[in-house]
């Protein structure tokens, strides 16, 4: 991917002789997280989180996906302290978060870098100078904040940039500094806060590419969360879904999205694979067979089967007229991943047996409903 | 004009730079941290101190509903003890910061709270203690409003600074209502009026252009 070109220099961050070690990630434990927040003014009382459980492997790009207010920015903060749950414990490789005081929680949030939407870099400093803000809170040295600042600068690939302000960067350059900023002390975890969603389509890849590239090289474990699958999709290894403070669903990023389980899982899944049915055939569509002309199917294509020519196999063995309404043939984390939606005779003979055939593929089949 | 006028015009100006001057800088440097703290300690914030927060906003609304002719002679038991007189430019110089401080901490807490509370937040994540975050990101962050709010400080002393002739101060407010006003002297008047204004525009220059020269924000990319 062209988007790493630029960090091509970057691997001196784990070779040079720091003095601090080249962290590797830390591993993130949720133990019955809960936050609520009480009853006030004639409201309800609010649960944010309910009873969260949740493991993030060291080493991993963990996706926390959630539409706004799910809980999802929450969950995020309880890892760093900024936002204390009311019950439950979160330890970071076995630290409890909440038994921290205030000393040993700015000394813990040191090991843990944070980047945000809004890139929340000082308007007043330089682009130097705000990568080095995080050095100079814990005191180190000035000539080497200069030197790991400038190490931070190439590898995030804004040299040019280095005496430059906020204003005078673009988004994606901003959210740069920001990552570079996160990173100054070279943290064990990395937060992400929705941290490409003010950003454009291509600059988001070239972000993207950049956290992947330096979970790569450091090993930092990175948490992010977004409401946007085709991040979870682009560079996470395992996710998990969050609905009004509850985890849904959460596994391996492939097997998630190759086989959704709830029902917000599987409407996040349809925004990346492609298969969202037109609209104009959506509304068309009824639960009900009877007097149905045709039957419409979701197939899904994943692993070893995924090149499966089923669909020549359909109309030659069963001798099934198929049309094909949506579909795309797609890779997550170098594996095929395809996802087709058919229509087939509405007769349930026919059904059957098509779903039979494509179960022999070892590829699923669903009902998605029928049109007259 | 006279030389005599002359020499009463300058030394008048001098009387209200050394007030103004005087009164500016002790009053930034009270009303700095009293601003600081009345941004940072409502509830949930930095320094949480409800109570306290409310008691010493009462007093500066109190002090800045007041109007200045009032505190000066109000006051003057306090400005005996401070300055040990009440009468002359020096005594008046207590007033004037009386009125200055609880201006400038309104000033200095408005623009903190301009700043934007992400940064805070991020901050905090980056493992700030309360007061780095005041030092290196809130007043950084709020240096061209503070500047320009500083500006406006000067300008309004420079218009109190006329009454503290009450109290013998002197300047130039003083000059215009003695020679100008009481002794019939037009000309005078027509000076005082002049210098004020010529006066109250190179301060307001001056600010204008460091609050350039600090606003990082404004330049366009």
């Amino acid at each position: 991917m062209n988007a790493l070109t630029p960090f091509a220099g970057a691997l001196p961050l784990t070779a040079d002789a720091a003095p601090l070690p080249p962290p590797g990630g830390a591993a993130i434990r949720f133990d019955a997280v809960s936050k609520r927040f009480p009853a006030k003014g004639g409201q309800a009382a609010v649960a944010a989180l309910d009873a969260v459980t949740l493991d993030v492997a060291p080493g991993s790009i963990t996706g926390i996906i959630g539409r706004s207010g799910a809980g999802k920015s929450t969950l995020l903060r309880a890892i760093n302290g900024l936002d204390r749950p009311t019950a439950g414990t979160v330890r970071i490789d076995g630290l409890d978060v909440g038994a921290l005081d205030p000393a040993g929680l700015r000394a813990l949030r040191r090991e843990i870098g944070m980047i945000f939407q809004h890139f929340a870099l000082l308007s007043s400093s330089t682009v130097f100078d705000n990568i080095a803000l995080p050095l100079e809170l814990a005191g180190t040295p000035r000539d080497e904040i200069t030197r790991r600042v400038d190490e931070l600068i190439e590898l995030v690939g804004l040299v040019d940039k280095r005496g430059r302000y906020p204003t005078e960067l673009s988004g994606g350059q901003k959210q740069r500094v920001g990552i570079a900023r996160a990173l100054a002390t070279r943290p064990r975890v990395l937060l992400s806060d929705e941290a490409t969603s003010a950003l454009d389509p291509e600059t988001t890849r070239s972000i993207l590419a950049l956290l992947k590239h330096i979970n790569a090289v450091t090993g930092v474990t990175v948490v992010l969360i977004t409401h946007e699958m085709h991040v979870i999709k682009e560079i996470c290894d395992r996710v998990a879904v969050i609905e009004t403070g509850r985890i849904i669903e959460t596994g391996d990023v492939y097997e998630v999205l190759a086989r959704p389980q709830a029902e917000t899982t599987r409407s996040f899944v349809a925004s990346v694979t492609g298969a969202a049915l037109p609209e104009a055939f959506a509304a068309r569509l009824t639960p009900h067979p009877e007097g149905a002309r045709q039957t419409v199917l979701r197939i899904v294509f994943t692993g070893a089967n995924a090149t499966a020519p089923v669909i020549s196999r359909l109309s030659r063995s069963l001798d099934v007229d198929v049309t094909i309404i949506a579909g795309q043939v797609d890779a997550i984390g170098g594996k095929p991943f395809g996802n087709l939606i058919v229509a087939i005779p509405a007769r349930p003979d026919v059904v059957d047996a098509v779903v039979a055939l494509t179960g022999a593929h070892g590829l699923q089949a669903e009902v998605l409903g029928h049109v007259t | 004009m006279s030389p005599e006028i002359a020499r009463l015009l300058v030394e008048a100006l001098g009387q209200t730079l050394y007030m103004v001057a005087s009164a500016g800088l002790i009053g930034t440097a009270l009303g700095l941290p009293l601003g600081v703290f009345l941004a940072t300690s409502g509830r949930g914030e930095l320094f949480e101190a409800v109570a306290l927060n409310r008691v010493l906003g009462l007093i500066v609304n109190a002090t800045r509903s007041t109007p200045f002719i009032i505190l000066v002679v109000a006051i003057i038991p306090f400005t005996r003890l401070v300055a040990g007189t009440s009468i002359g430019t020096t005594a008046a110089i207590v007033p004037l910061t009386v009125a200055a401080t609880p201006f400038i901490a309104r000033i200095i807490e408005a623009a903190i709270r301009e700043v934007d509370g992400g940064l805070i937040e991020a901050s905090r994540a980056m493992g700030a203690t309360p007061l780095q975050i005041v030092r290196k990101v809130l007043l950084p962050e709020a240096l061209p409003a503070i500047v320009l709010g500083l500006t406006l400080t000067a300008v309004s002393l420079i218009g109190y600074s006329a009454m503290v002739g009450a109290v013998g101060g002197g300047g130039l407010g003083d000059l215009g209502i003695r020679f100008g006003y009481q002794r019939f002297m037009p000309e005078v008047m027509a000076a005082v009026v002049i210098v004020l204004i010529a006066l109250v525009q190179a301060v307001q220059s001056l600010g204008d252009w460091i609050a350039r020269r600090v606003n990082k924000r404004l330049r366009s990319a």
